[in-house]
């Protein structure tokens, strides 16, 4: 093996890190009950996984690779830290949200749908933010989780239908 | 409004781009078509539009810089390390390739070794057995000679741990097993392979796979390129090996003997290097010792039912717990593996004390159910639902005055220690928990029927005690009058609203002359209806009639417990008299409706002698079991959740022509897999109650359920495995070892301890 094939050229590490940074802290920080800090613990420490690894063996997979990994860690952090309260005062990054005139929906039907995501099961949460917000394909999404396809396909339809059922009631 | 398109997801999948380009388009065609589907699509549009907005507003946080910066550097330092690892990649990828081609390679050696091992043992069974004998002493021994002969492969790979050498390489190199994966996974194309040289190549994955059914462990990442489901899989291999075992005589590689046909030959040559102790396949007695007539009936696993198909399931509970001992007596007396139809998994998991809370003293039903759901530990995909019942306790000074009659066995046969003498222990034990206005009376039967005791107040132990001594054994067993004269007693000394019951302690055959089970089961069925009940209390292996000894109790609304020691007798004599004497609800009966949005199979874990038909549950008419003071009943079903593996239990029947498939209700629409009935009776009563609650699943995780549950789990899984059950899933010994000894609880009196010990007697034997 030569040593280009079994490290990470520097630029392509900040390429994935420009890449999957954002959503990663969202799904962490999601999974956390909102400990941002402990986000920003677990992404850290993917990509520094993600730099032990080989990239020829995960290359066409790093997106399924990165969350699962996550994932992991996200779930090992719970166990051992079961109630961290979210305190807001602990956000201590740039904030490099759009403009407020740039959103394409207002804030109150935002923050309407974002209660009403909240209300879905937590699989349903998951499998939902791992495909509009990763961007991540089904079978992807199938690896991270541990679902099968079959059963992706079935939670995603379920929470469209669930919010759809809300959304036409309100 | 069309509930049946919104319950189809392919209406997302397509929205998301996730459908093939042929079904997209024929799914487009299907939109030209159908206005309300199109309507669909367009209501199913806009909400994930509007999500997929808000979840990229949301993602606007990022890395602060100085983590940023840990992670470059963390890049940097990873490179030497990386051209290291990469070496010891190398080696580890020749060790399995290594390993795995000595295994294929030996196996012809292994083979012919083994075949001159069986074929020398000279069995008195038929030819043709003896081929199957050649098969299935070979299999045995060739797994118990790898182990040997394993010593000798000179690269130090051991085949047998090779296989977990392969397990650990899994977590290590995935890409790696990649290239082994075609060759050792279960699936049809082994068919060819297995014919030639290669069934220890065949076997022993089968240990691998089994362990790993869930999903192909050795590519875990790869996209299942199999549409068959597990449950097929199985289906097409023992096809492929009932062909295969046509016409392989023995120099060839040994087929897996048929599934049924290895159960029962796997009973017996699981014990390491005995291949001579091999048996006929395919009979319903399991003749290793000439003295073991013990006949259980064949028990046919409860399969996963479409909830489409049968949303109802109906059972009716027990509390025998005899199972449990007999299983107790051949891992850790006799040191064998029981056999398969000894094993009836819900009185294995029946048999613990959990901490269920009893109903309080003011309840309106004399006992408390609840369920609940939590993650399947052996399946992944998969729920499981415990339901959990438990009688009031009775104090001792409030339990209704007893009238008992002892029907003793005392033929010949109880002559052992473990038999009549240990009924005299156990007697003596009820007897301290009695009081001067409970009355017992001792009947025997052997030869001729006697009464050796008189009906007497429980407090004269004198007069006890020397009809107890006189009793000895000596001649044969007939039954018949013996039961007569116990029933006659009973009713002649009947106490109106106390406990009248007859106890039968046997060693077996319950040989009631000419006249068959048939008319004895109606007896005891008479009697109980007169409100005389009938217990079992089984002592010594020799000749048991299990199966008839478990109906005459059911029919006689008794418990029925074997009594394999003093402890035992202990448990069920005085920890637990309240309940083998009193009932507090009889003919109770359970039936399980399932939600089919949430759940899309289930399979019932145990109790396949118990189960009624849907239209039994609301018939008072049809008999079922008994629940004892503080008597505490679980069940377990497997779920398989609604999305899950779409055709995991394939529907056996075509579509109906004239109907369309069921409609849901609203109530479908609410978060509740399961709702739980139970029907019960009064004692002495002939009008069934019901009670009646919904289950909702709260995805509760393996670790985080109680330990009862987990405990119970893990007993499911034990007796699953020892019936070599197919749906037992990834789980081994192991597991149910760890799990076991980490939810033992204070395990006051032992016993859960004492189970850990059989699980680990069980692998030892299994391995």
């Amino acid at each position: 093996m030569t040593e280009s094939g079994s490290t990470w050229p520097a630029d392509a590490i900040n390429a994935l890190v420009d890449r999957y940074e954002r959503p990663l802290l969202a799904y962490a920080g999601r999974m956390l009950g909102g400990d941002w800090q402990g986000a920003q613990d677990a992404v850290q420490e993917t990509f520094l996984r993600l730099c032990r690894e080989d990239p020829a063996k995960i290359e066409s997979r790093v997106a399924a690779w990165l969350f699962s990994v996550c994932r992991t860690r996200v779930i090992d952090m719970q166990r051992t830290n079961h109630s961290t309260p979210f305190d807001s005062s602990q956000i201590a990054v740039a904030d490099n949200s759009p403009d407020v005139s740039e959103s394409v929906i207002n804030a109150e039907d935002r923050d309407q749908l974002y209660d009403l995501v909240e209300k879905l099961t937590n699989r349903q949460q998951e499998v939902l933010r791992l495909r509009l917000q990763a961007g991540l394909s089904y079978r992807e999404i199938a690896e991270v989780t541990g679902l099968t396809i079959g059963n992706v396909g079935f939670h995603l339809h379920a929470a469209v239908r669930n919010l759809r059922d809300t959304l036409a009631v309100s | 409004m069309s509930d049946s398109i919104w319950d189809d997801p392919n209406v997302t999948a397509f929205i998301l781009g996730e459908l093939s380009t042929e079904e997209a388009e024929a799914f487009e065609d299907r939109i030209r078509e159908d206005s309300s589907l199109a309507e669909v699509v367009a209501e199913a549009r806009s909400v994930t539009n509007q999500l997929q907005i808000m979840y990229t507003e949301d993602a606007s946080t990022t890395l602060d810089p100085k983590r940023r910066d840990a992670i470059t550097e963390g890049n940097q330092t990873n490179t030497l390390a990386a051209t290291r690892k990469v070496k010891w990649r190398i080696q580890l990828t020749l060790l399995a390739t290594a390993a795995a081609l000595l295994l294929l390679l030996g196996s012809p050696y292994l083979f012919e070794t083994a075949h001159t091992v069986s074929n020398e043992s000279a069995d008195p069974f038929s030819p043709e057995s003896r081929d199957s004998e050649g098969f299935s002493g070979s299999i045995n021994a060739v797994e118990s000679l790898v182990i040997d002969s394993s010593r000798d492969q000179p690269s130090g790979a051991v085949p047998a741990t090779g296989m977990s050498h392969l397990n650990e390489m899994k977590s290590i190199e995935l890409e790696t097993l990649d290239e082994f994966g075609d060759g050792l996974q279960m699936d049809g194309e082994m068919d060819q392979d297995d014919v030639a040289g290669f069934g220890m190549g065949a076997t022993a994955p089968r240990n691998v796979a089994q362990k790993k059914v869930a999903g192909d462990a050795a590519t875990p990442f790869a996209e299942a390129p199999k549409s068959k489901t597990r449950f097929e899989q199985r289906a097409v291999e023992d096809v492929g090996l009932a062909k295969a075992a046509g016409p392989a005589a023995a120099p060839t590689a040994p087929a897996r003997a048929s599934t049924r046909a290895r159960r029962r030959l796997a009973d017996k040559t699981e014990i390491p290097g005995k291949a001579d102790s091999l048996l006929i396949p395919d009979l319903p007695f399991i003749e290793d010792n000439p003295g073991d007539q013990n006949r259980f009936d064949n028990v046919t696993e409860n399969a996963f039912k479409r909830v489409s198909d049968a949303p109802l399931s109906t059972f009716s509970v027990d509390v025998d717990t005899a199972s449990y001992s007999k299983v107790r007596e051949y891992l850790l007396k006799q040191r064998r593996l029981p056999p398969v139809d000894a094993v009836r998994t819900e009185e294995l998991v029946n048999y613990f004390n959990y901490e269920y809370l009893p109903p309080k003293d003011d309840a309106e039903h004399p006992f408390a159910a609840k369920a609940e759901i939590i993650a399947c530990p052996w399946n992944d995909d998969h729920r499981l639902a415990r339901i959990a019942l438990k009688g009031k306790t009775m104090k001792p000074k409030n339990r209704p005055l007893s009238n008992l009659v002892f029907l003793l066995d005392t033929s010949g046969s109880m002559n052992s220690p473990n038999k009549l003498p240990l009924v005299k222990a156990g007697m003596n034990m009820l007897l301290s928990q009695l009081g001067e206005n409970d009355r017992v009376a001792i009947v025997v039967y052997a030869g001729s029927a006697g009464l050796a005791l008189d009906s007497t107040p429980a407090t004269k132990t004198r007069k006890i005690e020397k009809a107890l001594n006189t009793l000895a054994a000596g001649g044969s067993t007939n039954g018949g009058q013996g039961i007569q004269l116990a029933y006659q007693t009973a009713r002649d000394n009947f106490i109106d609203g106390g406990v009248n019951r007859v106890i039968l302690c046997t060693d077996g055959d319950f040989n009631v002359g000419t006249t068959g089970t048939g008319s004895l089961v109606r007896m005891v069925e008479q009697e109980a209806a007169g409100n005389i009940f009938l217990s079992v209390l089984g002592f010594g292996m020799g000749n048991h009639n299990d199966s008839m000894l478990e109906q005459i109790s059911g029919k006689g609304n008794g418990n029925y417990a074997f009594i394999d020691s003093q402890k035992e007798a202990q448990k069920v004599l005085v920890d637990q008299v309240s309940g083998t004497l009193v009932t507090i609800a009889k003919d109770v009966k359970l039936q399980i409706e399932f939600n089919p949005r949430m759940v899309s199979a289930y399979r019932l874990i145990g109790y396949e002698n118990r189960v009624l038909a849907k239209e039994d549950f609301n018939n008072d008419k049809k008999d079922a079991g008994e629940i004892g003071a503080g008597h505490a009943v679980t069940a377990l079903y497997e779920l398989i959740p609604a999305g899950v593996q779409r055709n995991s239990v394939p529907p056996k029947v075509d579509n109906l022509k004239y109907q369309s498939p069921n409609k849901l209700t609203d109530a479908a629409n609410g978060a509740e897999s399961l709702t739980l009935k139970l029907r019960y009776k009064q004692p002495d009563g002939d009008t069934s109650q019901l009670v009646e609650f919904p289950v909702i699943d709260n995805e509760t995780t393996f670790q985080d359920a109680d330990h009862d549950a987990r405990f119970a789990a893990a007993v499911a899984s034990f007796g699953m495995q020892l019936r070599q059950s197919e749906y037992s899933g990834d789980w081994n010994m192991q597991n149910v070892i760890d799990v076991a000894n980490d939810a033992k609880g204070e395990d006051m009196s032992g016993l859960r301890t004492e189970f850990v010990e059989m699980a680990e007697a069980a692998k030892r034997m299994k391995q």
